[in-house]
């Protein structure tokens, strides 16, 4: 799954610990997803999304995305 | 376009802190009469022999770590970890020649709790697997109660990563909760051995020590949990399953070899051991995954 966790936050001047802060969640989590080593659930995804006030799928595509459709 | 100006990166002081542990451990032990009376035989003089038995594992611990820095270079951070603990082994198996370590505390353990029988297998992978819980346990209560400063003072990595010393609050509360459920742990294993070790009448003061401490553990654990997030869960969940897979594949082998006669019955204590050592392994691993530093499969696209 591919994301735009870094560059939304980045827009925000927030840090990893600031997003991981509002988002009730550790550092190393949003580390995780940022980097593509972790899918977060869904209560997540839509936690994060609500947050950035974004659908899930602007924040969120999967890796073969151009190839599914 | 300006140029990029990065910051120096925050030195370790791993190896002087492991220089120092190694003088405190050589302090606690007391030369083997064996090796004594081969150098001082020698024609070496009975104090220089001493002071050469001191000070030989010190030299000893810290060359295996620098020799590792050195050696790992080019090489991953789980195969430098690897070679870590493998030049750690080979130091501690010559230390173990030049000198009884801990002399103090089977004399202790004897004064409060009656004599104690030799060690067997099990209970020496029950001392150490403790030992390894408390001495873990006693680090991260470092990390817990001074943060960044304790990072660069216990890193062995030459240059430390920003994660490791950026440490918040809640995370060095949730350090120190960890610490205590290490410790007990540790304490639990110990109890569990030096029962084992007692006479008959001594059995039960011990198992009581490791009943308490082993249900604060769980019970450490238990609050630990609810604190996790749903990344750290998952963590605990894959590595638990990832260790169960290999217990029950470890236990098959076990009663094939147990069935053709090259191997004694499982002893209850020995299979808590090995699957209490194996979660530790394993939980480690998926931690190290999880942070990037085991280079994990991707799946095809």
């Amino acid at each position: 799954m591919k994301n735009e966790l870094r560059v939304l936050r980045a827009q925000r001047e927030w840090s990893q610990a600031d997003l991981a802060e509002k988002l009730k969640v550790s550092r190393q989590t949003i580390n995780a997803i940022e980097t593509g080593r972790y899918d977060p659930s869904l209560p997540l995804a839509f936690t994060i999304a609500r947050l950035f006030a974004l659908s899930i799928e602007t924040i969120f595509s999967p890796d073969d995305a151009g190839q599914a459709d | 376009m300006q140029p990029r100006v990065s910051r120096p990166q925050p030195k370790s002081r791993g190896v002087l802190t492991i220089g120092i542990g190694a003088v405190l451990l050589s302090a606690t032990g007391q030369p083997t009469p064996k090796l004594l009376n081969q150098l001082t035989g020698l024609g070496l003089p009975d104090i220089a022999a001493r002071l050469a038995l001191h000070a030989i594992p010190v030299v000893l611990i810290v060359a295996a770590v620098l020799i590792g820095q050195m050696a790992g270079k080019s090489l991953s951070k789980m195969t430098r970890w690897g070679l870590y603990g493998l030049l750690g082994a080979v130091a501690g198996f010559f230390t173990s020649f030049c000198l009884d370590l801990l002399v103090g505390v089977p004399a202790l353990i004897v004064a409060l709790n009656g004599p104690m029988a030799e060690p067997g297998v099990i209970e020496l992978a029950l001392w150490t697997f403790g030992g390894i819980l408390i001495a873990t346990g006693l680090m991260v209560a470092a990390l817990a109660a001074f943060g960044p400063p304790a990072a660069y003072a216990m890193n062995l990595e030459p240059d430390i990563c920003e994660d490791a010393l950026d440490i918040r609050k809640p995370e060095r509360t949730a350090y120190g909760i960890s610490s205590i459920g290490m410790i007990t742990l540790g304490v639990a294993c110990i109890a569990l051995s030096i029962a084992r070790q007692s006479g008959a009448g001594a059995v039960l003061g011990p198992c009581v020590v490791g009943v308490v401490a082993a249900a604060i553990s769980v019970a450490i654990n238990v609050v630990l949990w609810n604190g996790l997030d749903e990344l750290q869960r998952r963590q605990v969940v894959d590595a638990f399953s990832v260790s169960a897979i290999f217990a029950t594949l470890g236990a098959f082998s076990w009663a094939i070899g147990q069935t053709l006669g090259f191997l004694p019955p499982v002893d209850a204590a020995g299979a808590f051991v090995a699957i209490a050592f194996l979660q530790m392994i394993v939980t480690t691993l998926v931690s190290a995954a999880a942070a990037g530093d085991v280079r994990a499969k991707r799946r095809a696209a």
